[in-house]
């Protein structure tokens, strides 16, 4: 009886080590996944600092001499005449609510231009982006102030030739001491490294991010105005009335051939900007998609290695199992006891798993936000999901042979003893 | 090998639970590892009209900086002028043939005159680009070097685009509007997926029939357009880098009086360097993304192969009285060993088999959410077909990968059952 009791206990500490090592390897690989998914949900939420809703970006296109309908040797003020044209019949359009220009501007874009500002002896390094746009650009895309300042005023300043800051400015500095953006307010600065004219700064913005799924210095931006009139601004940005966003550009498109086309200018192309986010947060999607597969492939392998163990186990337990209910062990006791040797084993196990996942954090394989790798805070919580998801998994693989054990007629069972 | 096989049967028979487990442990790993196996072919295995993938190297885009390490410095990536890509690239001579070509298309409008325009993805190319690249072509032909020395405005279209303008796609010799200029269409070529992610567009029209020429910057040095250089064989590569290197060298002096250098970042790439990296200021780290899928491929066997051995081990518990008969009667540990794995082999092949089935149905069913590609606001969905999917090196890794998770998953258990002491087994004790 000794020798089988024993025998008993190593065979099944045996198969626990197989257990153990998985869960302790899955912990690992879960805990990076969770941390991955905190990292990009905590990003998603945070405010944008525009809005893309109800947008379209307008491409506009020049002729060239090949075409019979070319305009030969106009002068620059007929082409800057035709800009005006162009922007003017589409901010007549009934449906449209604003119509801004800009280089190197719209949010989403892949093609950026860099510039930083200069006050007395301070001047923020690394990329910051420059947007160069019309007063309108702020209507379309809604930027804010953190004064509360509206975009219709944050136009106006533009149109003063008053320049606009983000608020994380000198948020990523350290030789700036103290100062933050909000310091800047109604100050006269240098741009573009040219010090031969200043520039007051009107406002301070709430942080334009760059896309959804972006931290860091490409959120810092500094707003230039520019003319409509200068050539190379060559994004065309719409915003159209909530309640007439229907069909818009289907019905811009039927009216190109007879309205949209402006001596040598034509609209070549329109484009919702929610396509324009969707892909540029693609690649940050499918990365989430690919890390949710691996988070499934993995929690199957959780539940279909403790299925198996438990249900080999259970068969070789019958015998067991039937004694304990003879001698008043309850169904539900059975079950809570199966359950809770699963459980354990993680219990086991997860402080392990944590050493790991803090040493990673320490050397940086981890998913970089707010400023680090590692704080208590953020691995406590990825470690806390991490275990509950895993601890949900063991249940469940373990409930099905738990619930074929608890249905054990003792009698049957120990007959063939 | 028979008696393998029926061995096999009987096992997976008395224990149905335990093998049902391992087959589809087994298939969902293999499913998932063949899975970011294709995921990376689209990027790199060859198919019309980019066959010749394995001999690219990719210049799509260049850098100059205005100081190199000084504190302030600027610094232009993107596109390159013709000027720059014709010193740096014409004259190459170790390769097959380069083409020039704008790495990005434009929606444009394209229609037949007095009638309402449909938007096209129009790329501008030189004559080689259709050298480089095998397109099939349904009518007519590419447009020739005179044509496109001469600037004609001809244009291959792709036959969804001729049916959406002509309703028919025997267009040759065609006139129709691009841009609202006159074209005649000089071929129509069979549709290209959007995974062909050079060659891809629907409409393509010599660059030099339009202005993208002109349209340069920084003293002519950066502007819309990019390079592809087909090697005559792979081995070839590292010379073609020497002699543009050489040649980036001389155009430095050339340009010197600009304030501009251009730097390399060890361009041109070739398929695999240019697939992981979507950013002109960045190097893409090949070597990165290599270990990244090594680390991927590891615990997609790894876990799975725990608990393949857990149950392994766990199935041979229940016959080591048969190990320790067999072993009494002279059976050698080899033997065993071997017996024991194959029997397995016989399941991880099966259930490997069906893992490989599973990813290519659900690679072919699932194409447009499994290969959407980042960066691209094209309306056309990524297209595949079989021999994107089913290519011969595909077939191989899956089998290697099974090979490796039978080892895994059963050679502790079954090298533990063989080595077993014979009085022990027969006491069923193990």
């Amino acid at each position: 009886m000794d020798q089988k009791l024993f025998k008993q206990i190593k065979n099944e500490w045996r198969s626990n080590m197989w257990l153990a090592l998985e869960l302790f390897i899955v912990s690992v690989v879960m805990w990076y996944i969770v941390d991955y998914l905190y990292v990009s949900y905590s990003l998603v939420h945070e405010p944008l600092g525009f809005d893309v809703e109800h947008c379209y970006k307008i491409d506009v296109g020049t002729l060239n001499e090949k075409s019979p309908d070319y305009i030969q040797d106009a002068s620059s003020e007929e082409w800057e005449e035709w800009r005006h044209v162009m922007e003017d019949r589409l901010s007549r359009r009934p449906e449209i609510e604003a119509v801004g220009l800009g280089f190197c501007a719209y949010p989403y874009d892949t093609s950026n231009s860099g510039t930083t500002l200069m006050y007395d002896t301070i001047s923020p390094t690394g990329f910051i982006i420059k947007r160069e746009i019309t007063p309108d650009f702020i209507k379309v895309f809604r930027y804010t102030g953190i004064n509360g300042e509206t975009p219709e005023q944050l136009a106006e300043m533009l149109k003063r030739g008053e320049i606009l800051v983000s608020e994380n400015l000198l948020d990523m500095n350290e030789n700036i001491g103290n100062m933050k953006a909000k310091d800047l307010l109604g100050k006269e600065v240098y741009v573009n490294w040219d010090t031969t004219r200043t520039f007051k700064v009107g406002a301070v913005l709430n942080r334009v991010k760059y896309s959804d799924y972006m931290q860091g210095q490409m959120n810092r931006t500094i707003v230039l105005p520019i003319g409509t009139s200068t050539s190379y601004a060559n994004q065309w940005v719409v915003r159209v009335r909530e309640n007439m966003d229907n069909d818009f550009e289907k019905n811009l498109r039927a009216d190109i051939d007879r309205h949209f086309r402006v001596g040598n200018l034509y609209i070549a192309n329109i484009v919702p900007f929610d396509r324009i986010r969707d892909s540029y947060v693609r690649e940050n999607k499918l990365q989430l998609r690919n890390m949710l597969a691996g988070m499934g492939f993995l929690l199957l392998n959780i539940f279909l290695g403790l299925l198996g163990t438990f249900w080999f186990r259970t068969q070789q337990r019958t015998q067991d199992i039937a004694v304990r209910m003879v001698s008043g062990g309850t169904r539900a006791d059975i079950f809570r006891l199966l359950i809770g040797e699963g459980l354990l084993l993680l219990t086991v196990v997860t402080p392990l798993a944590l050493a790991v996942d803090v040493n990673l954090a320490h050397f940086e394989i981890n998913t970089f936000y707010d400023g680090g790798f590692f704080s208590w805070g953020r691995m406590l919580v990825s470690v806390g999901v991490t275990y509950l998801i895993m601890a949900l998994m063991i249940a469940v693989g373990i409930a099905i042979p738990a619930y074929r054990a608890m249905r054990i007629t003792p009698a049957l069972a120990l007959r063939n003893e | 090998m028979m008696n393998i096989l029926k061995q096999t049967w009987v096992q997976v028979k008395s224990q149905k639970m335990l093998s049902i487990i391992s087959v589809i442990g087994t298939a969902l790993s293999i499913f998932l590892i063949m899975v970011v196996v294709m995921l990376q072919q689209v990027k790199v295995a060859p198919f019309a009209p980019e066959s010749n993938r394995d001999r690219f190297l990719h210049a799509k885009a260049a850098s100059i900086t205005s100081g190199d390490g000084a504190p302030t410095h600027w610094e232009s990536n993107g596109c390159i002028s013709y000027r720059s890509a014709r010193y740096l690239f014409e004259e190459l001579k170790t390769p097959e043939a380069v083409t020039i070509y704008t790495p990005s298309t434009t929606t444009s409008p394209v229609s037949l005159p007095a009638s309402t325009a449909i938007s096209a993805d129009v790329m501008e190319t030189d004559d080689k680009f259709w050298k480089v690249f095998d397109f099939t072509f349904i009518d007519g032909k590419p447009y020739d070097r005179s044509a496109f020395e001469a600037g004609l405005p001809e244009a291959v279209i792709s036959e969804s685009v001729a049916r959406r303008v002509f309703g028919s796609t025997n267009v040759a010799g065609k006139d129709l509007l691009i841009n609202y200029v006159p074209y005649k269409v000089a071929g129509v070529v069979k549709d290209v997926s959007t995974l062909a992610t050079t060659a891809y567009a629907t409409v393509w029209v010599p660059f030099t029939s339009t202005n993208v020429v002109s349209n340069n910057w920084n003293g002519d040095i950066m502007g819309s357009l990019g390079v592809t250089i087909l090697a005559r064989d792979s081995k070839d590569f590292d010379d073609i880098k020497r002699e543009y290197e050489a040649n980036v060298e001389k155009y430095n002096k050339e340009i010197s009086s600009s304030g501009w250098k251009m730097i390399t970042r060890n361009r041109p790439y070739d398929q695999e360097k240019q697939s992981c990296g979507a950013w002109a200021n960045i190097e893409p780290d090949v070597e990165g993304a290599r270990r990244l899928r090594l680390i991927i491929y590891a615990i997609l066997l790894i876990v799975p192969a725990i608990n393949l051995s857990s149950m392994t081990d766990s199935r041979l518990r229940r016959r080591v009285e048969e190990i320790g008969v067999r072993r009494a009667f002279g059976c050698r540990r080899s033997e065993l060993f071997v017996g024991l794995l194959g029997e397995n082999l016989v399941i991880t092949l099966f259930a490997g088999f069906l893992g490989w089935l599973m990813s290519v149905v659900f690679a072919w069913l699932c194409s447009s959410f499994l290969f959407a590609q980042p960066y691209s606001i094209s309306t056309v969905e990524p297209k595949v077909d079989m021999a994107m999917l089913v290519q011969p090196s595909t077939f191989f890794w899956a089998l290697i990968f099974c090979f490796i998770l039978n080892f895994l998953s059963s050679g502790i258990p079954a090298w533990r059952a063989s080595r077993t002491n014979v009085v022990n087994a027969l006491n069923a004790k193990l």
